[in-house]
């Protein structure tokens, strides 16, 4: 078990070009993959232990990537201003404000009111005010939709918008009956929803392939070859 | 903990000169907005860091390592041990010697999404839509029936829409008549929902307007 | 006879007394060498393709003589050592001689009546030093010229010699002193000594042209390319008037080769003087010796010499010290013996014997440009010239390719020496040492003695080693003229004249017409190419690709900027004033719709029927940006849960989920809809995303022990001791905007759950995705963005925070949809507009 090529292809002269380290990753990804999914259907104690196991390294792992994601926003931004790019100065700014930030995180905490003062200042006002912005450029986009591309699918789209809009808040002058008591609730439970379903079912299918395949060792994302 | 009144209005001020710098981006790119950008990235990054290290690392794997006193505490150096192997991700020379442990979190994802999928969204979502014409479940026959039959098509059609085997003709890759049908009959309901979704949306992103103009009205009134 | 001659190269009319065509400077008439039976003294005409040497020797007078020199020069360049020096020395000394005037046929191009001199054997040797330089130069001229050599020289220095030694050599009675040498006594003596030997000639000589063939030129293509134009038929008439000691070189090369004894009268006298003079031991040297330029003597001593020592094919002949310190008239029987001088009787023999024991002397690598001497016409004209004495004869060897020995009358291009210039070449010759060809001659067949000489010379110039003649002349020569003749002689070939195009009159040329019987035409390629049925397809295609090249669409006119900047500007203020407008006047709050979305009342339900002091697990999974929204939504939710006194258990799987936890509970508290404080329990930060949620699902405990507070609280009693798992709480709450987080945690939870309610707070954008959750039951209720906490709000009689954004959210709502309604009824018009312009524009 390791190479795909090993076991399908048995015979194939490719063989010779199986690497030692994609044997190593490969196995790795599909013991630890089955042992986890067998999980879900047999409750064997030991594989239910293990499985625990697993799941654990995998949490203490992710911490560890947010980690290396900093550090790599770190080296990235630093070299930036070393070498005296365009926004240097700005990337310069980015890791003071980190450092300063996982520092006083590091020493007071998360819930310590300082670092609430800066989530509360810093952190949440921007992200507000992204998603103020952001209306504005959607509400833009729309308005350039049928001018960009014009078509019944885009007539359709704006439409629904619009009368799930309508439907969502009355008007200043007056609620529409017909719009909020038939048309809203069709067109999102039954329509939308329709749609919605359709597309989950299609989303959930797709992700099972994706995990035979990597279970199967046909994909190798983590750089096995 | 309450903050003081003087942090509080330290907080505001800072908020509203934030605000107004991210704002500002409605009247054109400027480095007012861009300075507020790379300070927020900053701090996102270093209290998502602290956060990893104070609520999981230490917690759950240094301290335990230290004391030794949980049961499991000989295991936890091996994800320490992946841990740093993870590290050599970021150099180029070096990071083969992440793959493994890139693996392993590949494979455990795997095998949660196959679990998370089949169990979760695909069975109980055709059960559901079997069920729909379980007329037993209450409400109007004929409104539950024909709500049953637009869902139905608006599933089926759906799914049908993101099918793309086709059979090649001399004109080229194409699919059968009925197929063809369904397809568009599916764009029209996958259009519709996604018309929903930018609705919601706009809604979301003006509920956000919203609340800033206030902030900047109040604050401003407070000035005042 | 004075007709005009048609050019056989452009085809353009010139006179028949021009020998070289005044257009393209080709050449009029070919030049042949004489067959070994043709008669010299009376012979016919040769035929049509044969040179009158006689006319051409008395028509041009041109300054072709510089042709002959340099042709001479080079062909006496070639050799590098003294011993073929001395040969130059001679034959420009022949040029000396017929001072004159008489004109010598130009068989050597770039050879000059000059190269001959005044007679003097020393003159005319030493000049022929002199212009090896000049001669190179002016043979390169001619070189190219399609008629390389001029004929007339040949014929001029032939003819003074005839001229000049005509009355010497009648009065020599020896066979070798036949050929005519000039009055002077000089080096031309010797050449009237000169005859055949029997069986003197080098063994080599039977491997020469053959010629006792009739008319058979040997390989027509080896001559220049320049002899073989000349040779054509239409230019052949003219007779060329051969020297008569080149027809008696003729003449005994063919008796030497045919190993027949010479007759007297056939034996050129000078070679019998040759001979007498140049071996006394043996030979009775006749008083006619003492006539020979000391130098030929020399030559031909030096030319024994060299054939005792010298056992290679190449002659060695050196006249630097033998013939100018002897002088002008000195001739030596061996060396004519080696240049094909043959001497006559038994000195001949004696000579012939020593030379060719001494001298591998192979005739067949002669120089190739001496078989100009043989095909050239005007030799052949001094062969057929009747003014030659009869009798006389020419020496074999070089002598003979110079004449063209062995050629008949028919010929194309031989060349018959004409007897007249032969008779004036005269005198005796001293004795000297004999050149290596005429030392080489063989005993020529029982020929007259055009015939012999023409034999004699013509071997003998194919005897010559390549290395006297200048390279331009061999590269004149076709391989074949390399090749022996019996290697190449292809009589079927020869049988062949060829009577059309440029070649017409030769002989053994290559059909021009040749296998176009039985040349295959090549097969018709089809215009049409056969496609198969994917071809065709592909064919169609690309015609598609290729006409829609040719219409291009127009792209669409991207919109200006500033009309961007100004539309979003636009934009910003009517969405400000649409938002601050009912915050500054203080605009009402309108009633809430009565109908409720059912999934809020469920929530309500669940909410309401939710025991005092229960576990609920509250998972806080949304940013920042959205918390406006989820906090209007979930403000009412978690009053409602706090006023019930349950024990909340914050968790996230976002870093900032329990601040934003902390902010919601403060907003609650601000709103005054809880009445006591809540419990709150915060497990802390979930990271791994599906795995952490997974890891949690199946055992919460262990994947998050402790409490950000580093409390144990799965153990402790007033928290969480009771809850074991995920089924433990009494509901589980899900604060959410994105939709792909709560099908996970939906997904992970599913199985894990039992009883446990599952709530939804969700953004207005998950709504739609997160429905059919819903509908399939795995979701129990579910409150959507600021509308959906409005109703809650509302069912629940109370006014929190989304009542505070209601009147702007209507408003700004209202404002956003006449914006999409006038802005899309604008973008259509605008683009129907755009599509009528395009299509005018195509049109």
């Amino acid at each position: 078990m390791g190479c795909y090529r090993l076991h399908l292809y048995w015979s194939d002269p490719e063989i010779g070009r199986c690497n030692l380290k994609s044997i190593v990753s490969t196995s790795i990804a599909i013991l630890s993959g089955l042992v986890v999914l067998v999980g879900y259907f047999v409750q064997i104690p030991i594989l239910v232990e293990l499985r625990s196991l697993f799941l654990d390294w995998a949490v203490i792992l992710a911490a560890f990537m947010v980690f290396i994601g900093v550090l790599n926003i770190s080296i990235v931004n630093i070299s930036h201003f070393t070498s005296g790019k365009k926004d240097g100065f700005f990337g310069l700014m980015l890791i003071i404000s980190m450092f300063v930030t996982l520092a006083l995180g590091l020493i007071l905490k998360p819930g310590h009111p300082i670092m609430n003062f800066i989530f509360n200042s810093i952190q949440l006002p921007v992200e507000l005010s992204l998603m103020a912005v952001l209306s504005i450029t959607f509400l833009i986009a729309a308005i350039h939709l049928l001018r960009r591309k014009p078509g019944w699918v885009s007539i359709t789209f704006l439409v629904t918008a619009l009368l799930i809009l309508v439907g969502t808040a009355p008007s200043p002058f007056g609620e529409f009956p017909l719009l909020g008591g038939f048309l809203k609730p069709f067109i999102a439970q039954v329509l939308a929803a329709s749609g919605a379903r359709g597309i989950i079912l299609g989303v959930g299918l797709a992700a099972l392939t994706m995990g035979l395949r990597i279970l199967f060792g046909a994909d190798r994302p983590y750089g096995g070859k | 903990m309450a903050l003081n009144p003087t942090m509080e209005f330290a907080s505001a001020v800072i908020s509203f000169l934030f605000t107004i710098m991210i704002l500002s981006y409605l009247v054109g790119d400027n480095p007012l907005f861009r300075l507020g950008i790379y300070v927020f990235i900053g701090v996102s990054a270093g209290y998502a860091a602290s956060v990893a290290f104070q609520d999981i690392l230490w917690p759950k794997l240094f301290v335990p390592l230290i004391t030794g006193n949980s049961s499991r505490s000989l295991f936890l150096w091996i994800p320490l041990f992946m841990g740093v192997l993870l590290v050599f991700k970021l150099f180029p020379r070096v990071s083969r010697l992440g793959n493994p442990v890139m693996a392993f979190l590949v494979g455990i994802g795997a095998a949660v999404v196959i679990g998370g999928a089949v169990l979760g969204t695909i069975i109980p979502q055709t059960i559901s839509t079997i069920n729909l014409f379980d007329l037993s479940a209450g409400g109007s026959a004929v409104e539950k029936i024909f709500e049953s039959v637009v869902f139905m098509i608006g599933t089926i059609s759906t799914l049908v829409y993101f099918q793309y085997t086709a059979r090649k003709t001399p004109q080229g890759a194409k699919r059968g008549r009925f197929v063809e049908l369904l397809s568009l009959l599916g764009k029209i309901f996958i259009a519709i929902t996604f018309g929903v979704v930018f609705a919601g949306v706009l809604t979301a992103a003006l509920t956000a307007l919203v609340d800033r103009v206030m902030f900047i009205w109040t604050f401003l009134l407070s000035l005042i | 006879m004075m007709a005009d001659i048609r050019c056989q190269m452009c085809g353009k009319l010139s006179s028949d007394e021009l020998e070289i065509c005044p257009f393209c400077q080709a050449r009029l008439t070919p030049l042949h060498m004489p067959s070994p039976s043709d008669d010299m003294e009376g012979s016919d005409p040769v035929e049509s393709s044969e040179v009158n040497i006689s006319e051409r020797i008395e028509g041009n007078q041109e300054a072709d003589s510089n042709e002959m020199d340099s042709l001479l020069d080079d062909y006496i360049e070639i050799p590098s050592d003294p011993a073929e020096l001395e040969v130059k020395e001679w034959l420009a000394g022949l040029d000396q001689e017929s001072n004159n005037e008489m004109e010598t046929p130009d068989l050597i191009p770039g050879g000059s009546a000059d190269t001959f001199g005044d007679g003097s054997d020393d003159d005319w040797l030493s000049r022929l030093n002199s212009q090896e330089n000049t001669g190179a130069e002016q043979v390169d001229q001619d070189a190219e010229k399609q008629d390389g050599y001029a004929e007339k020289d040949l014929v001029e220095w032939l003819q003074d010699f005839k001229n000049d030694d005509e009355s010497e050599r009648q009065q020599n009675s020896q066979p070798v002193s036949d050929l005519p040498m000039n009055d002077t006594g000089s080096n031309d003596d010797w050449l009237d000594r000169l005859q055949p030997i029997e069986g003197s000639v080098s063994r080599d000589i039977d491997d020469g042209v053959d010629i006792t063939d009739e008319g058979d030129l040997g390989d027509v293509e080896a001559l220049p390319e320049s002899l073989q134009d000349s040779t054509e038929g239409s230019s052949l008439e003219e007779d060329i008037e051969t020297p008569d000691w080149l027809r008696n070189i003729q003449a005994e090369t063919l008796d030497l080769s045919e190993g027949t004894a010479l007759d007297e009268a056939q034996s050129p006298d000078w070679m019998a003087d040759l001979q007498a003079e140049t071996f006394p031991s043996g030979n009775d040297v006749d008083s006619d010796e003492r006539d020979m330029p000391a130098w030929l003597r020399e030559i031909g001593a030096d030319s024994l010499e060299f054939g005792e020592s010298n056992g290679s094919g190449t002659p060695e002949i050196s006249f630097e010290d033998t013939a100018i310190d002897q002088g002008a008239g000195d001739f030596d029987d061996e060396m004519a013996l080696k240049e094909g001088l043959v001497p006559p009787g038994e000195k001949n023999q004696d000579i012939e014997a020593s030379v060719l024991e001494a001298n591998d002397y192979d005739l067949n690598s002669q120089v190739e440009s001496l078989e100009s001497f043989r095909h050239g016409s005007s030799l052949e004209k001094l062969s057929s010239d009747e003014s030659v004495a009869p009798g006389t004869t020419m020496p074999s060897g070089s002598l003979q390719d110079f004449t063209q020995a062995g050629t008949s009358s028919d010929t194309p291009g031989s060349l018959d020496l004409d007897d007249g210039i032969m008779d004036d070449i005269s005198g005796e010759l001293e004795t000297v040492d004999l050149p290596e060809w005429l030392k080489e001659l063989k005993d020529p067949e029982v020929l007259s003695s055009d015939e012999l000489m023409d034999a004699e010379v013509a071997k003998k110039l194919d005897a010559i080693p390549e290395g006297e003649l200048p390279e331009w002349i061999q590269d004149m020569q076709p391989v074949e003229s390399m090749l022996p003749q019996d290697e190449i002689v292809d009589e079927k070939l020869n049988e062949f004249v060829e009577n059309t195009g440029p070649l017409a009159g030769l002989a053994g040329v290559l059909p021009l017409a040749a296998n176009t019987e039985t040349r295959h035409s090549t097969k018709p390629y089809q215009e049409t190419p056969v496609l198969s049925g994917e071809q065709n397809q592909q064919v169609e295609l690309f015609k598609q690709i290729l006409n829609s090249e040719s219409n291009p669409k127009k792209p669409p006119l991207p919109v200006k900027r500033s009309s961007q900047r100004l539309l979003r500007w636009i934009v910003t203020i009517i969405m400000l004033a649409a938002v601050l407008v009912p915050i500054l006047i203080n605009y009402p709050v309108a009633l809430p719709a009565s109908n409720y979305p059912p999934e809020m009342i469920q929530v309500r339900k669940i909410i309401f029927g939710l025991p005092n002091d229960s576990p609920v697990l509250m998972i806080f999974d949304y940013g920042p940006a959205y918390s406006a929204e989820l906090e209007a939504a979930a403000s009412s939710i978690v009053g409602d849960l706090i006023n019930k006194n349950t024990r909340l258990v914050y968790l996230s799987t976002s870093p900032t989920g329990l601040v934003l936890a902390d902010h919601l509970m403060n907003g609650v508290r601000s709103q005054g809809t809880s009445l006591i404080d809540p419990r709150v329990t915060e497990l802390g930060y979930l990271p791994g995303d599906i795995q952490g949620m997974a890891s949690f699902a199946n055992n919460p405990s262990y994947t998050l022990p402790v409490s950000t507070d580093g409390v144990h609280v799965w153990e402790d009693t007033q928290v969480l001791q009771d809850v074991g798992s995920l089924s433990g709480f009494a509901a589980l709450i899900l604060l959410t905007e994105n939709s792909e987080t709560a099908r996970n945690w939906i997904e992970q939870v599913e199985g894990h759950l039992g009883n446990t309610p599952l709530l939804m707070v969700a953004s207005a954008q998950a709504e739609p995705m997160i429905r059919p959750y819903f509908e399939s039951g795995q979701v129990d209720g579910m409150v959507t963005g600021l509308a959906g906490g409005k109703a809650y709000e509302q069912a629940m009689g109370i006014s929190g925070l989304s009542a505070g954004y209601w009147s702007s959210f209507r408003s700004g709502l209202f404002v956003i949809e006449l914006i999409i309604i006038f802005g899309g009824f604008w973008s259509l018009f605008g683009s129907l507009r755009d599509r009528k312009l395009t299509r005018k524009e195509e049109v």
